[in-house]
This record gives structure tokens, sequence and C-alpha cells, in this order.
């Protein structure tokens, strides 16, 4: 209604504005040609009576004289008629009751003066009486006196006032009417707009999954009106029915993409589930520990790792890299995995027959010519003697006494790009302790912000700070390095990395994990998680590890806490063996002899009240480990734990 | 290690989630002492997610138990996994401490 309001108000002042305008100039142009009038008819009067009366004047015949001015006087509109004489007295009048002191004073002076006045009117106000337009016409040219004429200048006022008034009503009657018909008539304007305001606003609120709803009313204003206003309708419908299209497009490929995406993931666990992921994935044979990870750039990528044994003593390992990312590198990752795994099967495989059969049978029917880069090496474990084919990847790394050497390339080419290539063996040998890493691309072409690669270079000064690391700690250190480096730059390719490390035939070497830490908390918890890899990596059974963890928890807090008088830095040896299937663990320190199998029990069958906080650490531990023996050898505490695993 | 909180009832029910070793422990040592000085007097430890507890954690709980007992408030624990249920056994605070096997039944317990 606002718009119809604002309509009405404009109407109504407009209205007012003419009205008053009218009454006023009305009122102003009667009020002048009524004067008018009453002074003619003044001076008419004046002057007829001056006329007819000279002789009757000058006859002295006041009774006639009396007898025509109270003629006069009945003319509507003449106020009082009298006559007066050349010395300036009233001779005959027609007030009641009698002549106003004013009049008298007033007529006096202008005879005296024997002034001509002319027959000009002049407004005066005689009080009590009235105002008067007053005109007095000479006698005789004023020899013989003079008629004064008083005209009811009140007659003229109520006449101006009735006539506004008779106005001033008819302008209200005229001006209801206006309105009426002005509220009809701007009503039906804006109700169509007010119509359309309605729809739009609603418009917001619709659940567009219905068809295009569009009332009656805006369908008729459509179709009806062809003004502005028809338009307007036009594009309102319009606008809806591309809404509702839009909103349905943007739900259907909401619903594709996310389809799309749950497709990628179920294809991301495919493809992770066919790449070994189980380590230590030979826990048996302690001839080598290996350890490998593959972190894809996005949901699916192009990389792979394998490993198996060909034969007892043979074990087959490699990398590889497909052209390109995404779901075709993917799913030519899946095939070269899948034909290197099954090549593995047949009769006298070797690293470069392998290779060069996966680059047969991918090269075949490589429509897309996608390609993809190998590594492949197989490592003699009674030896550490490793032949070995690199078809275009990034030769590995071999870490040896310390030192980080590259392997020398083969300079073969990457498979699936010619169909019959020979493939060449180079051979290498790792003695115990040696490590031999394979990476791809993704580790050395890591970016950061500044655009730098974390390069070849770098890899090879962290492999060597790495030299005595185990290799699940290789490769945890190396990427969170590679990660370090990236800082907030995504991840752009597949990040594999492969380590394996010889250790020697059988039978000499023992699983060991041997650690020097100082008394402080900081130091048991990075032994701890020491602790927890070790017993990982060589297969220690769930139960064992929790009740050696805890067992050697309390141990060692046990010693930095009592062990020593002062606050100076100890350090605590631990020597833990996995040996014959047991666990073997000697803790050492060089605090004050200190028995701990000495120190009472607690009754574990007191009451709540009565126990006491304490003493539950040692009990804890003589309770998980199967053996518990201590002995002091010269300024050191030696305890040993032995556990086993329970069936 | 986190620590969660939830009502149930007039039961403050504490979930935790790690380890209580001897990091570990002085935060739940806090945690619990402050439910206790807010007035509830009567807690529900979920073990659930515990997946470690040594004998400096078995201190703080047997503290907040005796406290409790003292206040005439109570004091139960639930869900302990084997390993820990088994640390519970040895050092006999299975059988001085109010354990059960779920948290329906032990706020049933209440």
């Amino acid at each position: 209604m606002r718009l119809f309001t604002k309509t009405l108000i404009l109407i109504v002042i407009l209205f007012a504005l003419i009205a008053t305008t009218v009454s006023v100039l009305s009122a102003r142009n009667i009020y002048r040609s009524l004067t008018d009038e009453f002074e003619s008819k003044a001076q008419a009067i004046a002057q007829g009576i001056a006329d007819s009366s000279t002789e009757i004047l000058l006859n002295r015949n006041l009774a006639t004289v009396q007898a025509i001015i109270d003629q006069f006087v009945e003319i509507s509109g003449v106020a009082y008629v009298f006559v007066s004489d050349a010395q300036g007295e009233i001779v005959a009048h027609t007030f009641v009751p009698e002549i106003p002191a004013q009049v008298n004073a007033q007529v006096t002076p202008y005879e005296r003066q024997g002034v001509v006045s002319g027959l000009d009117p002049q407004h005066v106000e005689i009080e009590g009486l009235g105002d008067f337009i007053h005109v007095a016409a000479p006698i005789l040219a004023g020899v013989a006196g003079f008629v004064h004429v008083g005209m009811d200048q009140s007659f003229i006022r109520d006449h101006i006032w009735s006539v506004v008034y008779k106005q001033q009503m008819l302008m209200l009657l005229i001006f209801f009417l206006v309105v009426g018909i002005a509220y009809f008539a701007v009503n039906h304007i804006v109700q169509p707009i007010t119509r359309l305001a309605e729809y739009t606003h609603n418009l917001a609120e619709q659940d567009f999954s219905a068809g295009p709803d569009i009332p009656n009313a805006i369908r008729k204003i459509q179709k009806g009106d062809t003004s502005e206003i028809g338009e307007l309708a036009t594009s309102f419908i319009a606008m809806e029915r591309m809404l509702q299209q839009y909103l349905k497009d943007l739900e259907e490929t909401t619903a594709a993409r996310q389809r799309i995406e749950s497709e990628l993931n179920i294809a991301h666990e495919i493809q992770m589930s066919m790449i070994p992921k189980i380590f230590p994935p030979f826990p048996d044979r302690r001839e080598f520990d290996l350890h490998a990870k593959l972190i894809s750039a996005r949901e699916v990528g192009g990389d792979f790792y394998d490993f198996y044994f060909l034969d007892d003593n043979h074990l087959c390992f490699a990398i590889g890299d497909v052209s390109g990312k995404g779901i075709p590198a993917s799913l030519f990752m899946a095939l070269t995995k899948t034909l290197f795994r099954a090549t593995g099967g047949r009769r006298n495989p070797t690293a470069s027959g392998i290779l060069a059969h996966v680059n047969h049978e991918i090269s075949r029917d490589n429509a897309p010519c996608m390609f993809v880069t190998a590594f492949c090496g197989v490592i003699d474990i009674r030896t550490g003697d490793i032949e070995y084919t690199n078809a275009g990847h990034n030769p590995p790394f071999i870490v040896q006494d310390g030192q980080v050497r590259v392997l020398e390339k083969t300079g073969d080419l990457a498979l699936g790009v010619l169909e019959d290539v020979e493939y060449r063996t180079a051979r290498c040998r790792l003695k115990p302790g040696d490590q031999i890493v394979l990476y791809t691309d993704g580790v050395t072409e890591a970016m950061n912000s500044d655009s730098g690669f974390y390069t070849e270079q770098r890899l090879q000064e962290k492999l060597g700070e790495l030299a005595s690391q185990q290799p699940r700690a290789v490769i945890r250190s190396v990427i969170g390095d590679v990660r370090a480096f990236s800082g907030e730059t995504p991840q752009s390719d597949d990040i594999t990395l492969l380590v394996l490390r010889y250790k020697g035939p059988d039978a000499e070497n023992v699983p060991t994990l041997a650690t020097r830490l100082r008394n402080s908390n900081t130091e048991l918890r990075r032994f701890n998680r020491d602790m927890e890899e070790f017993c990982e990596t060589h297969g220690v059974p769930e139960e064992l590890r929790f009740r050696v963890r805890l067992a050697l928890d309390e141990v060692l807090v046990n010693i930095v806490r009592y062990a020593y008088g002062d606050e100076e830095n100890h350090e605590i040896h631990v020597l833990a063996t996995w040996i014959d299937e047991r666990m073997v663990i000697e803790v050492l320190d060089d605090g004050q002899p200190f028995d701990p199998l000495k120190s009472a029990a607690p009754d574990v069958r007191e009451s709540l009240e009565e126990r006491e906080i304490g003493g539950l650490g040692i009990h804890l531990v003589r309770n998980m480990m199967d053996e518990l023996s201590y002995r002091r050898e010269i300024d050191s505490n030696i305890l040993t734990l032995v556990a086993r695993p329970r069936k | 290690m986190e620590i969660t909180f939830y009502d149930s009832g007039d039961v403050k029910i504490v979930r935790f989630s790690g380890m209580i070793d001897t990091v570990t422990a002085s935060d739940a040592e806090a945690a619990l002492m402050q439910l206790l000085s807010d007035g509830h007097n009567k807690l529900l430890l979920n073990f659930e997610q515990l997946s470690y507890i040594n004998s400096i954690g078995l201190r703080v709980v047997l503290m907040v138990a005796k406290q409790l007992k003292h206040s005439a408030g109570e004091l139960r624990i639930c869900s302990l996994n084997e390993p820990v249920q088994e640390v519970f056994d040895i050092t006999g605070f299975s059988s001085i401490l109010n354990v059960e096997v779920s948290e329906e039944m032990a706020l049933r317990a209440f």
C-alpha cells in the first residue's frame, strides 16, 4: 500500500492547494467587485438624492428630505443617509436612535474647510456600528450642503463568507469524489505491482523442486497488462523458470561430482590394496629389513612398488612410475604391477628378464603411448649380491659404510616405449648393514613455495644422516624432511620410497636394540617410540609388546626417580634382544645400588582405604615379565627382564 | 591424550583416549581433581579408548577413588581392554574398585 498512500497524499496536497488558491482568489474578486458596486451604488444614490433634492433643500422642506432619505435607506446595502447643510449641520438623517458623535465630528471638518470633496468613497469605521463605505455628494457644488450615504461593509463581508463557504463545501464534495475515484484508479494500477512484489518475495522461499507454480493472478497480469507492468510480470516469470532450471542443473552436477569422488575413493582403496602394505613383510627372514611407503598426490596415482621372493634365497624388489597422473596413470599402474607380479612366477626370472617381458606386454597394445620408468633388483640374501636393471628410472642410492652413492644406471629405456628391447643387467653387492634406497621423482621434485626442488643432493645428504637407522625410521625421516621442505605447497606427484637393509645371512645376527638414554622424561618418550618400532619391525606379538612396554616404563621411571641422589645427568643403557621368540632386556644404570626386587610387594588384598599409593610399579614388572633378575656390577645396577609370548 | 566429559543424569562420565603414562598422568590428575572440587561426586571413567596405563596412572585413579570414598561419592570404571584389565587384575585394583564391562552397565549401577 505504500505506493498507494504516496499517490493519495500527493492528490490530497494538490487538491488542497487548488482549493485554497481558488477560494482566496475568488474571495478577493468578490470583495473587489462588491466593493466597487457598493461604491458606485453609494455614489449614485448620493448624487441622485443631491440632484433631486436641491430645491427641496433650498426651500428648507426638511420633512420631504427626510421622507426621501428614508426611502433610500431601504435599499439593500445602504446603512445610513444624512444631509448636511452649508454650515455643516446635519439637517436630516436616518440614524437610529441618534447621530453618532463620531459622524458629527467627522462631517463638520471638511465642510468648514470648504473642500468640495468629490464623490470619492471613503472607508470609515464608526464605533459601535461597524465599517462603512461613505460617500458625500455635494448639493449645488457644496454650497447648499452635502448628501452623505454610507454602505454597510458587513454586508459585503457576509456575502463573501457565504460564497466562500458554499465554494469550500463544493470543493470538499468534489475532493471526496476525486479521492474516491483516485483510490480505485490508483489501486487498480498499483495492485498488479503489489502482486508482483509479493510473488517475487515468495520466490526466495519457494521450493523449486515442483514445477513453476505461477499464480493465476500473475499470469493474468502478464497476459492482460500491456504496460510496463505486464513486461515486468513476463520478466519475473521467465526469471523464475531460469532459476528453477539452474537449480536442477546444479543438483545434477553436484550429485555427479559426488559420485565420481566416491568412485575415486574406492579406486584409491583398490590401488592401495594392490601394493604390499604389511610390514615387516617377512618377519621370519632376518637377513634383511625392508620397508616401503607410497603417498599419492591425488586419489589415484601412477607410482608403485613391489617385492616378493622368487625362491627361498632370492628376493625381487622393484619400484615404478607411470608417466602422467590421475586415472589414466592409475589404470596403467595397475596393469604394469600385475604384469610384474605375474612375470616373476615364470621359470628362471631375472631382473632384466622380468622388465623385458613387462615391457613387451605393455608396448604391444599401448595406444595412448604411456610409459613407465622402473627399477627392478634381485638380491641373493645369502650373499648380498644384487642383480638389477634400471629402465629409465631414478637410480637408487646405496648407503655403505656411512657413505651414500648413486647406483650406476644400466642405460635402459623406460617400459612401454619400444616393443622388443633387450634389457641389460648390472651388479652390485651389499655388505651387512648396507642399505639400498629406491625412490620416485615425487621425492626429489617436491617443490616449496619458492619453486625450489628437494633435489637428489638433499636426499643423498639426508640418507647419509640416517645411515645407521632401520628402514622404517629412514623412510619416516625422509618423508618428514620432504614435508618440512614443501611447507604449505601441495604435493603434486606421488611420493614413493623403498628401503632394504641387508643384515647378512641368518644365525649370526639377532635383532637388537641398543639405546642410551638420559634420565629425562623426553628421552623416555623417545625410547618408547624406538622400542615400539623395534617390536613392530621384528613382529613381536601385540600382547607381549604391551607387557614389555609397561615393564620397561616402570623400571625406567623407577631408575630416573630413585637411582640418583643428585641432579646430574646420568645415562641409562638398555639392550633389548628378540631371540628365539623371547624378549630379553637388560637395563643398566650407574646410580646408587638399588635392588628393586627387594622392595616389598604391595598387599593387593588390602581394601581401598588401606592401600598405599606406591609400590605398584615393581609389582607390575614382576607380574608382566616371565623372569626378572638383578645384579650389581662394579658401579652399575643391572636389571634383566625376560618375557615370552603367551599362547 | 584426550579427555572428554559427558553427563548422564548426575553422573559425570570421563572418557580417556590415548595413554595415561608418566607424561600425561598429571593432566589426568588435574582434570579429575577439578571435577571433584567442582562438586561432582559420581564419576565414571570410561577406558574404552585407553591403550595404556602405568603405575603412575594407577596412582591417580587410586587417589581419586580414595577421595570419593571419603566424601561419600562413587567411582566406577568401565570398558577396559584386555591388557589394561590385566594390569588392574595384577595390582588388585579390579577388586577394590568398581569395574564394569560397559558404560551402560556402569551407569545402571550408580
